[in-house]
């Protein structure tokens, strides 16, 4: 009966495991803020969307027969990484995101009117001139701001969080109640709780291997390619980090499994061993 | 002894190992028998956005005597050229009207035919010095040649109209008649954002 409750702790235990592993990775990986500003820093996002937003610019320059240099210097690489910070923070804090789609205006405008201070232009043009003016900022917005529906993708994220944070700690609980009974259970034959708890260990990383491998075979992550290169590229380097981080994990605690299993194995009939030989000395 | 000791803890080992994959064949069971469809949705949904870098070699584009054509061109290729010689153009022509694609060429709307095909066919490029700056200089009668890779089409125009960027009505796509639409931004010396738009109409040539 006690073996049977062993096995039965040892399988919560790698349930328990598994579900606690899982949900730390996606916690301090994708719902870390942290970690996702250092990922567009080390995958150059923002001057890649800085290259973006300025290519999308010439879209509209080359229809308006305006002089190309009325878009330098309308927008600096430190502004785009200014405002996407400010949606990230919008996106993990809730805060009003302020993109500052003014400043862009201003400079344009001043710009055109420095390009243009020796035309007479009619009213017409001015409307025109007025509409380009304001397509150009909507569509530095719309660059920056990708999706439209941060505050959705907050609401998502501030209850995926509550409920990933929950199950963090339930799954702590879950696994320190689990080695406590086993404990409990094998007090007289310790090196039989780490041979459980090694078993776990093995399953556990057997089953990280399993998803990183099954995913790995589904998905190309190395080709993903959404809305434009410099999101493509963040989100390939997360991915491709979380399925390694999975790798890695799982690879460890295989082989600290293993080694454990055959240690607590090896004391167990070295013990035996010894028993049976004092026993004989004694007859 | 010793090897009975090595024996035994091996025989063990193993039983361990055996009972951790069993473990782990239960737990991947449960999940696919429980969520195994919504997993391969997901992966399916997800699999979508990952594109093969290496594009598979398409057959090349033909049209039969009925015209119908086989084997499309992929979207964002040039698989013509367009040629007027009223205003000296000799473009590519591509399928597809990114901005990224009219940057250098001519570009077909997706909405509509494609030349041989015999219904509405859309074009569009910018008014640019070098590519339709000199549209107003067109004149009925005159010729538009697309030479796709399947076939040599040529166009007289009949009729050119300057129309509202939002009157999607005047370029409309049909297909009873083989009609060429080709546009671009009007005024061409523009300054500012462009509102209106320069057509020119022309029909195959029997």
């Amino acid at each position: 009966m006690k073996q049977f409750i062993r096995y039965v702790l040892s399988a919560l235990l790698t349930i328990s495991s598994i579900i606690f592993i899982l949900v730390s990775t996606i916690s301090s990986t994708i719902l870390n803020e942290k970690y996702v500003l250092n990922k567009l820093e080390e995958t150059n996002y923002y001057s890649n969307i800085y290259e973006a937003v300025k290519s999308n610019f010439e879209n509209y320059i080359y229809q308006s027969g305006l002089d190309e240099k009325v878009l330098d210097d309308i927008v600096s690489q430190e502004k785009v990484k200014e405002d996407t910070k400010s949606i990230i923070s919008h996106i993990y804090n809730g805060l009003e995101e302020q993109i500052d789609a003014e400043t862009i205006k201003q400079n344009l405008n001043t710009n055109i009117e420095n390009s243009l201070k020796n035309i007479k232009l009619s009213s017409t043009q001015k409307n025109a001139i007025e509409t380009f003016v304001n397509t150009v900022t909507d569509e530095y917005t719309d660059t920056i701001l990708h999706f439209g529906f941060e505050k959705d993708i907050y609401t998502v994220y501030h209850n995926i969080s509550k409920y990933v944070e929950l199950a963090k700690k339930i799954m702590l609980v879950s696994i320190a109640v689990c080695l406590i009974l086993l404990v409990l259970i094998t007090l007289k034959r310790v090196y039989r709780i780490f041979n459980f708890a090694a078993i776990s260990s093995t399953a556990t990383g057997i089953f990280l291997v399993i998803v990183k491998m099954v995913i790995a075979s589904k998905i190309n992550v190395e080709a993903i390619s959404i809305l434009n290169d410099a999101i493509s590229l963040t989100l390939r380097n997360i991915a491709s980090e979380i399925l390694q981080n999975l790798m890695n994990y799982g690879c460890i605690l295989i082989a600290v499994g293993i080694i454990t299993i055959i240690l607590a194995n090896l004391i167990h009939n070295i013990k035996k061993y010894k028993k049976a030989y004092k026993k004989e000395q004694e007859d | 002894m010793h090897k009975k000791i090595v024996v035994k803890t091996l025989k063990a080992t193993i039983i361990s190992i055996i009972v951790a994959l069993c473990f782990t064949g239960a737990i991947v069971l449960s999940i696919y028998l429980f969520y195994g469809a919504k997993i391969n949705e997901t992966m399916a949904v997800v699999s979508k956005y990952a594109i093969e870098k290496e594009r598979k070699q398409l057959p090349p584009t033909t049209i039969t005597e009925d015209n119908v054509i086989e084997n499309y061109p992929e979207y964002g290729t040039q698989y013509a050229t367009i040629e007027i010689p009223r205003i000296d153009i000799n473009l590519p022509l591509y399928y597809g009207d990114d901005l990224k694609l009219l940057k250098t060429g001519i570009g077909q709307s997706p909405l509509g035919y494609f030349p041989g095909e015999g219904g509405s066919i859309v074009l569009m490029g910018h008014n640019f010095v070098n590519m339709f700056r000199r549209f107003s200089e067109l004149q009925k009668g005159d010729k538009i040649t697309i030479k796709a890779t399947y076939g040599e089409y040529t166009y007289n125009i009949y009729d050119m109209q300057i129309i509202k960027e939002t009157e999607t009505d005047k370029i409309p796509i049909q297909d009873e008649k083989e009609i060429l639409m080709v546009y671009t931004c009007y005024p061409f010396n523009n300054i500012g954002y462009a509102t209106h738009r320069y057509v020119v109409y022309a029909e195959l040539e029997k």
